[in-house]
């Protein structure tokens, strides 16, 4: 948690308070950390924008009665995973895979990637092919690994706060990181 | 709050790949959900400022200002003589009807009132079963002007009518308290126009005086006051006014543990839930009432059922502890 009037928790006392610009600015910070855990946990962008709507609306909803007690990145993972949890309980499965299967999301990414003119077209070819082959290794992870795996890649969450997101204790978080990691690195491997 | 990175957590090679992947990632949520997120928040953001604006207006009334509590004390006051005087003209007309016990058909033209004010009694439900002997359903004619009275009421105050559904009047009360406010409207409005909020304050309070007003009419017939009691009756009950019931919640919210645990024995479910899908659980676990919690965790309440917000009584207890109470939550979760 960053200092100052400027920090998460108090943008969003000034929410509370009626200041729509500091509810703005916090969606800024946070926008592509909550939309990429979702969208890399569930491989569905319509479902990812659905959920990401959703997980906002109830954090504007719970401004009134917040209480900075926690991180408020911690806190708002907890909104999106709850929400994740549940589409992925109303999701059948031969959907998600389905859709994860087409990799719609990810062609589209190392298309993008491939295009990028920053990039000379060896490096080009090169990041394309790492970024493809760790998006498409992160697909294969369980549910449980891939979500902590994303919560601190992404949410820069420590193994305590994705105890606490996921509603887990400490050393089960520890664990499905480790396998996370382990697995990644196996995959990543045959990919070469 | 912990932010910290241990030595287990700590980036690795593979993380910063991964990071180094996402950030060149140019794929983003569309605009539309950002603009209807944005579109959200400032009606959520204009109706925290409202709250706010009305909330002072309640804390800090200005000293000029309590002029419209006076005139609304004496248009209620105004309100119980009218009713006085309304059951004193329809008390005689009542005899000779009682004797033949006609039809309320039969009844309408002679049952006009002789006065043009408004009954501050609540409407009586037509499936009542009157003593042999009592006066018979109002008439077509009373009932339109009762109708009109609350069609006025409703039409001049729907914020008055949100804050009695607020305070859990239904049926019959609600249809008292906007008779209450047919009456009382006009002089409330002079005497508050041009604050709106405080009009509608004004507007609560005179439609709850309304419902006090009524018992206090003594001369009210048995089948009225049998109705007024029904009404009573079917305001305090939430099963029988067909609203979700939230007893237990809001007896853990108030911190009664006696009553939680009377209702308990008394086989309310412990899954029960508030308008936003709070549990007792969740509800005692965010007041940190560490006995209430385990009262309802021997009850059998789960511990893993998320609210509307998607917060569970687990996870509030991380959050914001004691840790005494994330521990029994965590105990109760995984036995």
């Amino acid at each position: 948690m960053s200092d100052g009037d400027d920090s998460d928790e108090a943008l969003m006392l000034r929410f509370a308070g009626g200041e729509v610009q500091a509810f703005e600015e916090l969606y800024r910070r946070h926008e592509l950390k909550v939309w990429r855990y979702l969208q890399r946990s569930l491989g569905n962008r319509a479902i990812s924008d659905e959920l990401m709507q959703d997980v906002w609306f109830s954090v504007a909803r719970a401004a009134s009665g917040y209480r900075p007690s926690a991180r408020f990145t911690t806190w708002l993972l907890t909104l999106a995973h709850n929400r994740l949890v549940d589409a992925l309980r109303a999701t059948r499965p031969h959907e998600r895979l389905s859709t994860v299967a087409a990799g719609s999301d990810a062609l589209s990414l190392v298309e993008q990637l491939a295009a990028d003119p920053r990039s000379e077209p060896a490096e080009r070819a090169q990041s394309q092919q790492h970024a493809a082959a760790l998006f498409a290794a992160i697909e294969q992870l369980p549910p449980e690994q891939r979500q902590a795996f994303l919560l601190h890649a992404e949410g820069d969450l420590t193994l305590e706060e994705i105890a606490q997101v996921t509603s887990t204790n400490f050393e089960t978080a520890k664990s499905r990181l480790r396998y996370a990691r382990s697995k990644l690195r196996q995959l990543l491997q045959e990919y070469a | 709050m912990s932010g910290a990175h241990s030595d287990d957590d700590r980036a690795d090679e593979l993380t910063e790949r991964y990071r180094a992947a996402s950030a060149a990632d140019p794929v983003r949520p569309s605009d539309a959900v950002r603009d209807s997120i944005f579109a959200y928040a400032r009606n959520i953001a204009v109706g925290h400022a409202t709250h706010d604006m009305t909330r002072h207006l309640r804390r800090k009334p200005a000293a000029s200002d309590s002029s419209w509590r006076i005139s609304a004390a004496a248009s209620v006051i105004v309100a119980g003589c009218a009713t006085l005087l309304a059951w004193h003209l329809q008390t005689p007309t009542r005899v000779p009807e009682q004797a033949r016990n006609p039809s309320p058909s039969e009844v309408a033209p002679q049952n006009t009132p002789a006065t043009g004010f408004v009954s501050v009694e609540p409407s009586e439900p037509s499936h009542v079963d009157r003593p042999a002997g009592a006066a018979p359903a109002p008439n077509a004619v009373t009932t339109r002007s009762r109708e009109r009275a609350g069609a006025r009421a409703e039409a001049a105050s729907p914020a008055a009518h949100d804050a009695t559904a607020d305070l859990g009047m239904t049926g019959a009360s609600v249809a008292s308290s906007r008779q209450a406010l047919g009456v009382v409207n006009g002089s409330i409005e002079n005497a508050t126009s041009g604050r709106s909020a405080v009009d509608a304050e004004s507007k609560l309070d005179s439609a709850t005086a309304g419902i006090q007003v009524a018992p206090s009419a003594a001369a009210a017939p048995p089948d009225v006051l049998a109705s007024r009691s029904q009404a009573r009756a079917a305001a305090a009950s939430p099963h029988t006014s067909g609203a979700p019931d939230s007893r237990l919640v809001a007896a853990a919210e108030s911190g009664n543990l006696e009553l939680v645990d009377q209702l308990l024995r008394n086989g309310i479910s412990t899954e029960q839930t508030d308008a936003r899908g709070r549990s007792a659980l969740l509800v005692a676990t965010l007041r940190g009432d560490t006995a209430m919690v385990r009262r309802l965790l021997a009850a059998g309440a789960r511990a893993d059922v998320a609210d509307e917000d998607g917060e569970t009584p687990l996870g509030a207890a991380r959050r914001q502890g004691p840790p005494e109470l994330a521990h029994l939550l965590e105990r109760a979760s995984h036995p």
